[in-house]
């Protein structure tokens, strides 16, 4: 059986009120459903709170899904929506836990120190990346770098025109490269003093 | 003054380009730091999103999302109760308040009589209630007066008197017509 017709049964015994169904559901899209919401609320704690909820959303409104339409643009675009909000909501709230709250996630045991050190430097510079652009955009973005989605499934997953949508991708595009400049100047800026402290 | 546009611009839109739209970049690119700056800094931005991993959930996510399902569930459920009960009260409180207008004139009509049909019930038990303590007292009275001897005898012979009662009763009177229904069932 194909893993697309397993999916749709799954769907149609979770739609009947069978919860191991969707338990399945929820087992196969963990992964992409959890690091949109890690790349879109930049912490390990709030988005497994996000991506719990984006699958109790998802299995609130499943009768309301199309079988005709892709499950996983469905389900991602309940996923982005629900961040979005949660960072509206945040945003009003002004409090942010998000200074207070560790990091949840996982050292990979498999990977050197170096390599893990290396690998959290990255994350935090594409966490910092993300988060100088406005939801919409990072949304825009994280689908088409991360889900490698066409414009037109981006439009669909964020309810957005085409047009909206690469204009969305063109303005976070630039952004993200004049962030990467000065971040590469401020650095060539830091070792250069440094150097010449070295030298004296 | 050197212009950046529109190659900026067709950096960030990576629509694909024409021949000459093309060479026209390249030539741009060449001459201008600012732009090749740009274009290196976009393209090192994205090979870093494009080789970024695809982050997973602590171990456990299904169990924990099963929880929290029956959780939310069972504040659903609460939600249902409180609602219902809400919407009852509601309903209830109309229908009184609709009843109560309707009913109003006959309740008027019923009243007096309903009042002094309490009144004579109070007065009933008023009096009962003064029986009571009239009886008590007499009781309490008598009691302390009357010796230990005779208040332990007086019960005693009371008893007695109604078992032979009860015995007289039961051989002259229930016995023998048992008897006789028998003898006219045989027969």
């Amino acid at each position: 059986m194909s893993d697309r017709t397993q999916e749709q049964e799954w769907i149609s015994l979770a739609v009947m009120g069978d919860d191991d169904a969707f338990t399945r559901l929820v087992e196969a899209y963990q992964a992409p459903v959890y690091n949109l919401c890690y790349r879109m609320l930049g912490d390990g704690a709030e988005a497994e709170d996000a991506a719990q909820e984006a699958f109790i959303k998802a299995y609130q409104g499943l009768r309301s899904y199309d079988p005709n339409r892709s499950f996983t643009t469905w389900l991602l675009s309940i996923a982005s929506h629900h961040c979005i909000d949660r960072l509206r909501r945040k945003r009003i709230l002004t409090l942010s836990l998000e200074d207070l709250l560790p990091s949840q996630e996982k050292p990979d045991s498999k990977l050197s120190p170096e390599a893990l050190v290396a690998r959290s430097e990255t994350e935090e510079s594409i966490r910092v990346l993300l988060h100088q652009l406005g939801d919409k955009d990072r949304a825009a973005i994280i689908l088409r770098y991360w889900y490698e989605m066409t414009y037109e499934e981006i439009s669909q997953t964020l309810s957005l025109s085409v047009s909206a949508v690469k204009s969305r991708l063109h303005r976070a595009r630039r952004e993200v490269a004049k962030q990467w400049m000065e971040q590469e100047t401020s650095l060539f800026t830091t070792r250069g003093r440094h150097d010449e402290a070295s030298a004296l | 003054m050197m212009k950046h546009q529109p190659f900026e611009k067709w950096l960030c839109e990576q629509d694909a380009l024409s021949g000459t739209e093309a060479q026209l970049l390249q030539d741009h690119l060449a001459s201008c730091a600012r732009c090749a700056t740009f274009a290196d800094s976009l393209r090192a931005v994205e090979n870093r999103f494009n080789d970024a991993a695809t982050l997973s959930p602590q171990p456990g996510f299904t169990k924990r999302w099963r929880a929290r399902l029956a959780r939310q569930r069972k504040i659903e459920r609460q939600r249902e109760t409180t609602s219902s009960i809400a919407t009852l009260s509601v309903g209830l409180f109309a229908l009184l308040l609709v009843l109560g207008a309707r009913l109003l004139p006959l309740l008027q009509l019923v009243a007096p009589q309903f009042i002094a049909w309490f009144e004579n019930v109070s007065d009933v038990l008023v009096h009962l209630n003064l029986a009571r303590e009239i009886l008590a007292t007499i009781l309490e009275s008598t009691i302390t007066s009357i010796p230990l001897g005779y208040r332990i005898a007086i019960p005693f012979v009371l008893f007695t008197m109604f078992a032979l009662w009860f015995t007289s009763m039961y051989r002259l009177g229930i016995l023998p017509v048992r008897r006789r229904l028998q003898d006219e069932t045989f027969t």
